[in-house]
């Protein structure tokens, strides 16, 4: 147990809002998988709800389920109990525009920068169907401004594997972005890249989201990150995986790197980091 | 890696040094052309001869295309089934692996005994012969198609349709044209066998013919066009596949940093 019930309860509460504005509701999802010896409970009893156009950020130590939660949204995985709603509906009973961006490279090869950025365009209604119709240069005219406001312009035509791993990473937001999704899925985006452009992309992350202003779930084990990017900040402890914990990072925005030095952020970061460490050792003294 | 216009020389001129080779020992030992003819012999041959060899060419190559044509499609269509489904994919497996165990000649006097001799076996072992590597090569492409670019497409909502076209095919493409390069030459060794075996026409007949008349030159002349013909279709296998998969085979020091 690694918080109290009354002090998880109290940290649960969330300021009332109307129906309308919830983006994404949990009730009590549950997702069990089968493991060599028996099931594995990946994430319990998870209750939250994401207003439009909030940007929010699961962190937690690995294995705890974060990455899960974007799965059940985007329906790659069904929840094994309870319910997801998505504006209002129960998840897969209609289409929601969903944009995603994973860990591993997911570009295709065998496209250029430009037509990957475009695939979603050819997959989700109602572009597809205008894309059949040969209405292309509109849309090319989209790719090309997206890739401009990531400083892609001059590599467009150029093939994912000729990139280097910020620009890549890059190029997959702007396919993240370009059908206007409602909500935008982002696991652990910028792990795999060096400080200095992990926080160069925070930036354009953060250009982007001001700019069309999607709802925004990130997945990170980054803290600075999280509470760089986020309005709110879940966190998460393993086995099983449920969030134990909520806090708000109510910097202004546009947020520039400068915040990071400030206490109010350092106070921030040092309590996610004390919440995943208790996660942690609790985790560890029970396999032991 | 050392300049590749050295590289080609360099293996032109072995390839000229093994004729030569072959020119001197049998001038050297005063080998009986019915034993082993010179290679100056296989030239005259192939050239006086040529104008006969070229319907039995033709007909080689036409059996050898269709054959090959339709080993690719059906190898295609059968490898897009069993690789889309893992559950397929593992219990079609060891039948596809023994079924192309089989060594293809012996199936040439069933297709004589249905058919009877003449082009249907030969087409039919051309086929039975390149449908395999297509099949095995285009389900491993698809079986093994990264999860993460099927999820991107399943968090889009893609039908099963859609993720098959964008990506499963296009991912086992690079497998399909490795395949193409075997399956070609393979149809084409198993064209020339099921003439050999079984019918009036055809390079393989004329090798059969020639060799029972004691030409062995000619036996040899024909020899060299089957390998000449073995190159093209190789040849062009391999250059549709640096068209269409150039993806696949990209080099180092390409990459932006």
């Amino acid at each position: 147990m690694p918080l109290s019930a009354p002090v998880a309860r109290a940290i649960r509460a969330v300021p009332a809002v109307s129906k309308q504005d919830v983006v994404v509701q949990f009730d009590n999802v549950r997702l069990d998988y089968a493991g060599k010896k028996k099931r594995i409970t990946a994430l319990d009893a998870s209750n939250f709800s994401i207003r439009r156009g909030e940007f929010v950020a699961f962190t937690g130590p690995s294995g705890c389920g974060k990455s899960t939660i974007l799965k059940l949204i985007s329906g790659i995985i069904a929840p094994s109990a309870g319910s997801i709603f998505i504006s209002g509906r129960e998840i897969g009973a209609m289409p929601v525009r969903i944009g995603i961006s994973f860990q591993n490279p997911t570009l295709l090869p065998w496209l250029t920068v430009r037509r990957n950025v475009m695939m979603p365009l050819r997959i989700v209604p109602p572009f597809k169907d205008e894309f059949r119709a040969k209405k292309n240069s509109e849309f090319l005219d989209r790719a090309n401004a997206l890739l401009a406001q990531v400083g892609l312009s001059k590599f467009a035509d150029h093939y994912p594997w000729q990139l280097s791993g910020g620009m890549m990473q890059r190029a997959w937001i702007c396919r993240a972005l370009i059908h206007d999704p409602t909500l935008l899925l982002l696991d652990e985006p910028f792990g795999a890249l060096d400080a200095f452009t992990r926080e160069e992309l925070w930036g354009i992350l953060q250009t982007l989201f001001i700019r069309h202003r999607p709802t925004v779930l990130l997945v990170t084990h980054d803290l600075n990150e999280a509470a760089f990017l986020a309005d709110r900040i879940f966190t998460m402890t393993p086995s099983p995986g449920c969030i134990s914990d909520e806090s708000a990072a109510n910097f202004a925005r546009p947020r520039n790197l400068d915040l990071m030095r400030t206490l109010e952020f350092t106070s921030l970061t040092f309590r996610l980091r004390d919440l995943i460490a208790d996660a942690h050792r609790n985790d560890r003294h029970e396999v032991v | 890696m050392t300049h590749p216009l050295a590289t080609r020389l360099a293996s032109l001129a072995v390839m000229l040094g093994l004729f030569l080779a072959w020119e001197a020992f049998c001038r050297f030992f005063a080998i009986n052309p019915f034993v082993l003819p010179k290679p100056s012999e296989v030239v005259m041959a192939l050239i006086t001869r040529f104008p006969a060899l070229i319907p039995h060419a033709a007909q080689t190559m036409t059996t050898t295309m269709i054959g090959f044509l339709l080993g690719a499609t059906v190898g295609v269509f059968l490898g897009v089934v069993t690789g889309i489904s893992r559950v397929a994919y593992q219990i079609v497996s060891p039948l596809l692996v023994s079924l192309s165990s089989i060594p293809k000649v012996a199936l040439v006097p069933i297709f004589v005994m249905w058919f009877g001799a003449g082009s249907v076996p030969a087409v039919l072992t051309a086929f039975i012969s390149s449908v395999f590597p297509a099949v095995v090569n285009v389900a491993t492409g698809v079986a093994t198609t990264e999860p993460e670019l099927e999820h991107f497409m399943k968090a889009l909502q893609a039908s099963r349709g859609e993720i098959l076209w964008f990506v499963n095919l296009p991912r086992a493409l690079p497998y399909f044209f490795a395949s193409l390069k075997v399956a070609v030459t393979l149809a084409f060794v198993g064209t020339v066998i099921s003439e050999t075996v079984a019918s009036n026409r055809g390079i393989g007949n004329v090798i059969l013919l020639a060799a029972s008349n004691l030409d062995v030159s000619l036996v040899f002349a024909a020899l060299v066009l089957l390998s000449a013909l073995g190159i093209a279709l190789y040849a062009v296998a391999a250059i549709l596949e640096k068209r269409f998969t150039a993806w696949a085979h990209r080099r180092d020091g390409e990459v932006f940093v």
